[in-house]
């Protein structure tokens, strides 16, 4: 799935070899208060970014929603047969979002969805970035054959239009939870590795890297300790931009119909409304809602995704 | 460089306009229905479902008979007033004393639509045919014991039944078929199967003359019908998708008539200008139909279903009223029997209805002493092998609120615990595959009854099981007495017998009939009037037990097609992006003429 | 460009077909179940077991794997695609039927999209910070997060429910006229999906217009250009755009995959009879074949418009030219 990753140039460096004012300790000390100030150093370049301080409470707003929402929201609400509602009720004072089709509240139908919505969206995420990242850094940190052969695969992967092949694994494999996050991972990863390709190939030609080769680290020394920590901002934003296209994804899928009927999420409530002739008959109370919700949610993360790219990429920031 | 990437540009961009362009005129040519040669009268009917087959063989949902009742005649027709029997081909028919010999009047001067002439042959060929050739006896209740027929001249018809009988004046439901196209395939069911008829030559009202698959099909009038010629001169059936689609083709003018609504759709549409709605009250029945197995080796039921205490459980698990609340929206009544409200002469209230009423506590109580007590993790009852109860059920969404009342039974019935795990299938999928083959427990459809029960009594017999059987239910008891009601050949003797039957199955639960839904239709008022509701008492305008066009007769505004104006908005915006892309243009130009200059 | 370039794109290309048609066949013959239940899942003819003989023969699923795969490899490049399951027809004249609307949607789509996009893109990073490129950014950001299934629907209630400015779908009313007034219905029908897709990807374009400008903005032939007096507006067109509107514009034909994609749910949304609408009633009958072909025509699609964009960078590109 494609990032927004406007240029396809040379990742810059990010990490200073810093200047050691304080007496000498354990490598590991050493490494760790450099982690530290890159951190408070990178957390001040974020906060300057109104963008991204905007995305950041967004995000974690709608992440307390998820993790706490659902709690206060009696199972009774969101049944399809022990509802108390009225069917089809427009906003009142009692049901602030109005009913569905079963009478349930819309209101509760959304806190409970963000469980889902936000749970699959990370979820694939992982997948994604796990196969992304890993096929990257494999391919850019081996080269010659290996880096060949998947990188061709990565290519292969990035032409394929991915709602037709999550289709069509979604119409074989079934639609349960499960599945879907592995599609939208499946579908997603080439993006991540070719991203994280690019930057891998640029780190392994620095010269610490070739310092720790000469000094005798293996692979997975070399891999573990000097290539990843200099991908990981890239991989980090590109985490965050993938998250945002996985709940759109989850979306696209849902209003196909090859969502989890089981599960409620909020492109399975706007699928149902959709379904169910909410459009004719003018039942707006039950589509715009949970929509307005997936466009704040995506936004949130995108914002702090751009906030994040325009930090690593220093020549998009205002001079 | 940058001299040349402007005409290359301009060439990429010309040539996907032109694309655009040309794509855009070629469906320009070929979209839209054939335009109506003036003064040609058509009737738009839209439809949310496409048919299944015009072979009479396989004719199966609505759209299927509604196309048979245009293009064939029956012996006797249904009286629009009370679907009693009215003459049809047949002026009348009389018994014998012994009721086992019928001697039919056939009407003469009736010709087939290819302008062969239509005798009493053709009637006795066509019942013959039915008793060699329909190996899934579609039609075979209607003509019960085997009897033999004759035609000793083109306007007598003799049914020689070996027991005593009132058959011929049900009405059979067979459509009349010509002889000289279909005695190729008498006997060779198969054949006669795969044989498309379309189009199909037949004596009806309408002549069916093309049926393009998934889009729709047409018919047109049978100028020489005995019944008059209709005023209508086409009938052209539209397939919709989805049933908004339908609506708006509805509300627009495109179509004008809309059956089979749901009702969320049908209420936006009371009170709309220029359309008219009809409620055809509680002519169906909405049931939950269990699979006994029987169908071959790859029937998958749940053997637990055959446990009656499991079904008398689920009915009483099952919140009925709730699903008339939110499914039906109030557009339903509750369940019980498999006859009809609307039909009173036969509808019957059951002893015992409260012993099924919804009281989850008693079921769970029932379930309890039955030897399910023990649950698994999930709360799902074991059956008595210790596997958990998860029934397979299926839904339709092509029905109007079968999927819908699969998810409200799921959800009540995992209050008894039973677990029910939906799956939608079109019906298409579950007439050619799972129900041949078994593969389902349980699913959620639709029965639209006879005016006489005999039909719907005979889908629980034995022998009907890959006929219209749903789950081939097999009870002996249950067979000899349909066997019996078929020869009461005095009515009130039958109806008391058939109120035994109704209490039989009843108590049986072969299937739960859920509800009885109002069947739901709209029309334009501006376009056609003579619309009459058959039976009189709460029927449907179309898609009922006959010839409902014959009576329509266009208003006005019939004619041709209506223009629904380019709305002015369209205009603006179309101006004003042209204008738009010509400043911009004209302004570049400008620029960029000052600044070589 | 030179002629090794286009080799190696067009080899490239090929190459990637090749994948896809592989990738294809193993999807249904690796997956879980019996690849003949799978197929016959959605048919509308009763799977006899002489009927399931008869489709694994021409299928070729009664040989070993190798002679599959040249079957179905003969089988497809020769555009059979076997029988749609759900109307009994072959699955290329349902594809016929429906490739043209998606062709008029899809392109009328891309082309304003494109068109305006790069416009706002190239207008908000020129007058970067000033109030257009705050406000484009914004909508672009928030268009782009949309569903474009939903914003549709959101298009159909406010300009057809509370305005009723245009029809509600489909894409012609089928009242039989010709011409010009056919023309025009089938634009007031297209204008909703189209301004839908516009919507859901204008906000892409704009971003990586922008991005891309900007970057260009920072080198160093720009500020001599400044330096030297050239006119702003001179700079801006002569110097900055043409080479940010390169890797801009090969992004945008790498993201016609997309606009393809969103073409599915936003001709279910409309009813709008192309590949889409086909797509979304194929999910739901479960009719494979035309799922499996759909797919391959996407791709197909997709590989078709890379090449060309390949082809235009060399074109454009004179350090591409020469290699």
């Amino acid at each position: 799935m494609q990032t927004l990753d406007p240029t396809p140039s040379e990742p810059p460096v990010l990490v200073d070899e810093p200047t050691d004012l304080v007496p000498p300790k354990s490598p590991r000390r050493i490494g760790w208060a450099r982690r530290r100030r890159a951190l408070s150093a990178f957390w001040k370049t974020y906060r300057r970014s109104r963008m991204g301080m905007v995305g950041l409470v967004m995000m974690v707003l709608f992440i307390l929603l998820a993790v706490v929402g659902p709690f206060f929201v009696p199972a009774k609400d969101v049944s399809v047969a022990f509802a108390t509602g009225k069917p089809f009720q427009p906003p009142t004072v009692h049901w602030l979002l109005g009913t569905d089709n079963f009478g349930r509240s819309v209101l509760s139908l959304i806190v409970v969805g963000s469980r889902i919505s936000l749970i699959v969206g990370f979820a694939a995420t992982v997948v994604t970035m796990v196969l992304g990242a890993g096929i990257g850094i494999a391919s850019g940190f081996y080269g010659g054959k290996t880096d060949t052969l998947l990188n061709a695969l990565t290519n292969w992967f990035l032409v394929i239009p991915w709602i037709a092949l999550a289709i069509v694994m979604a119409s074989i494999l079934g639609p349960t939870l499960l599945n879907i996050i592995l599609i939208i991972g499946i579908t997603s990863w080439a993006g991540t590795a070719r991203l994280v390709r690019a930057q891998a190939l640029t780190v392994k030609e620095r010269p610490y890297v070739e310092r720790a080769r000469a000094l005798g680290g293996g692979d997975l020394h070399t891999i573990a300790h000097h290539i990843l920590p200099n991908v990981m901002p890239v991989i980090f934003a590109n985490t965050v931009l993938t998250v945002a296209l996985s709940i759109l994804a989850e979306t696209t899928l849902s209003l196909l119909g090859l969502g989890d009927p089981n599960s409620v999420s909020w492109g399975g409530i706007i699928n149902e409304a959709f379904q169910a002739g909410a459009l004719s008959a003018g039942y707006w109370w039950w589509i715009i809602p949970p929509g307005v919700m997936i466009v704040l949610v995506v936004l949130a993360f995108t914002m702090c995704g751009y906030a994040l790219d325009e930090i690593i990429n220093p020549r998009l920031r205002a001079r | 460089m940058m001299l040349r990437w402007r005409p290359v540009a301009m060439a990429v961009t010309l040539a996907m306009v032109g694309g655009v362009v040309l794509s855009g005129s070629a469906l320009a040519q070929s979209s839209g229905t054939s335009s109506p040669t003036a003064n040609k009268i058509v009737l738009r009917v839209g439809v949310p479902g496409d048919m299944i087959s015009p072979n009479p063989l396989l004719a199966t949902n609505g759209n299927d008979y509604e196309t048979l009742f245009n293009a064939y005649d029956l012996l006797f027709n249904f009286n629009p007033d009370d679907l009693s029997p009215s003459p049809g081909l047949a002026t009348g028919c009389d018994p014998s004393a012994d009721y086992k010999t019928w001697t039919c009047a056939i009407r003469s001067g009736v010709t087939w639509s290819d302008g062969q002439p239509l005798t009493a042959e053709d009637i006795a060929f066509t019942y013959k045919f039915i008793e060699t050739t329909d190996e899934n006896e579609v039609f075979t209740s209607y003509i019960p014991y085997h009897p033999t027929f004759s035609a000793p001249n083109a306007t007598t018809l003799i049914w020689k039944s070996p027991k005593p009988t009132f058959a011929p004046t049900i009405p059979p439901w067979v459509p009349i078929l010509p002889e000289h196209i279909w005695k190729q395939f008498e006997g060779d069911g198969k054949a006669a199967r795969g044989f498309a008829n379309v189009p199909a030559v037949g004596s009806g009202p309408f002549v069916l003359t093309s049926w393009n698959k998934g889009q729709g099909w047409t018919m047109e009038a049978n100028k020489s019908y005995w019944g008059g010629a209709p005023a209508i001169d086409e009938i052209q059936y539209i397939v919709y998708d989805s049933q908004e689609a339908m609506v708006q083709a509805l509300k627009s003018g495109q179509v004008d008539f809309a059956d089979n609504l749901n009702p969320t759709l049908f209420n936006t549409l009371q009170g709309q200008p220029n359309i008219g709605t009809v409620k055809g009250t509680a002519s169906t029945f909405s049931n939950l139909a269990f699979n006994f197995g029987g169908q071959g080796p790859d029937a998958t039921n749940n053997p637990v279903l055959k446990d009656l205490k499991i079904r008398q459980a689920i009915a009483m698990g099952i919140d009925k009223q709730s699903i008339v609340d939110k499914v039906w929206q109030g557009d339903a009544e509750v369940g019980s029997v498999i006859t009809l409200p609307s039909r009173p002469q036969w509808f019957y209230t059951p002893t015992d209805v409260q012993s099924q009423a919804y009281d989850p506590a008693a079921a769970n109580t029932l379930l309890d002493q039955a030897g399910y007590s023990k649950k698994d993790a999930g709360g799902i009852r074991l059956d008595k092998t210790g596997q958990p109860i998860n029934l397979n059920v299926i839904t339709l969404p092509e029905e109007t609120g079968s999927v819908d009342t699969g998810k409200l039974i799921a959800a009540q019935l995992q209050q008894i615990g039973i677990g029910v795990k939906l799956q939608s299938m079109s019906d298409k999928q579950i007439e050619n595959n799972n129900w041949y083959t078994g593969d389902f427990d349980a699913y959620i459809c639709g029965w639209g009854g006879d005016p006489d029960p005999n039909f719907i009594l005979s889908i629980f017999i034995t022998s009907q099981c890959l006929g219209w059987s749903d789950g081939c239910y097999s009870n002996p008891t249950y067979d000899k007495m349909f066997e019996h009601q078929s020869t009461l050949l005095d009515h009130a003797a039958r109806v008391a017998y058939i109120q035994k039957m109704q209490q039989f199955i009843y108590d049986q639960i072969p299937e739960i009939v859920l509800n009885y839904p109002n069947y739901l239709q709209a029309y334009r008022s501006d376009r056609f009037t003579g619309w009459k509701p058959e039976p009189t008492n709460g029927g449907t305008y179309l898609f009922g037990w006959g010839n409902q066009y014959q009576g329509l007769t266009p208003l006005a505004a019939a004619e041709g097609g209506s223009s629904s104006g380019i709305p002015a908005a369209l205009w603006i915006v179309l101006g004003v992006v042209a204008i738009a892309v010509i400043a911009f243009f004209v302004l570049s130009r400008r620029r960029r003429a000052e600044e070589e200059a | 460009m030179g002629r090794k370039y286009l080799a190696r794109k067009s080899l490239h290309a090929l190459a990637t077909l090749a994948f896809v048609l592989a990738f294809n066949f193993f999807l249904f013959r690796v997956m879980p179940g019996d690849p003949i239940r799978l197929l016959a899942r959605g048919s509308a003819t009763h799977m006899t077991p002489q009927r399931i003989a008869q489709i694994e023969h021409e299928q070729g699923l009664d040989r070993p794997l190798p002679q599959q795969f040249v079957v179905y490899a003969e089988n497809t490049l020769t555009g059979r695609f076997g029988i749609s399951f759900v109307t009994n027809e072959s699955v290329t004249s349902v594809i016929a039927r429906a490739i043209w609307p998606t062709v008029l949607l899809v392109g009328s789509a891309t082309l304003i999209a494109t068109f305006f996009g790069l416009w706002a893109g190239i207008k908000g990073a020129w007058g970067r910070g000033g109030l257009f490129d705050t406000t484009s950014l914004f909508g672009s950001l928030v268009l782009y997060s949309a569903p474009e299934g939903w914003l549709g629907m959101i298009l159909l209630i406010i300009f057809v429910g509370a305005f009723h400015w245009f029809p509600a779908g489909q894409m012609s009313s089928n009242t039989g006229q010709t011409g010009i007034a056919n023309v025009l219905d089938i634009l007031s029908h297209l204008f909703l999906p189209c301004m839908t897709l516009v919507l859901g990807y204008i906000g892409e374009y704009t971003i990586i217009m922008r991005s891309s400008l900007l970057e260009v903005m920072g080198e160093d032939f720009v500020m001599t250009a400044r330096a030297k007096g050239v006119p702003d507006r001179l700079v801006r067109r002569s110097h900055a755009v043409p080479n940010a509107l390169l890797p801009t514009l090969t992004l945008v034909f790498y993201s016609f995959g997309f606009i393809l994609g969103g073409s599915v749910i936003v001709e279910a949304v409309y009813s709008w009879p192309g590949l889409g609408l086909l797509t979304y009633r194929a999910i739901q009958d479960l009719d494979y074949n035309v799922i499996q072909a759909v797919f391959l025509l996407f791709s197909l699609a997709v590989i078709a418009f890379n090449l060309a964009a390949d082809i235009t960078y060399g074109y454009l590109d004179p350090r591409v030219r020469e290699a």
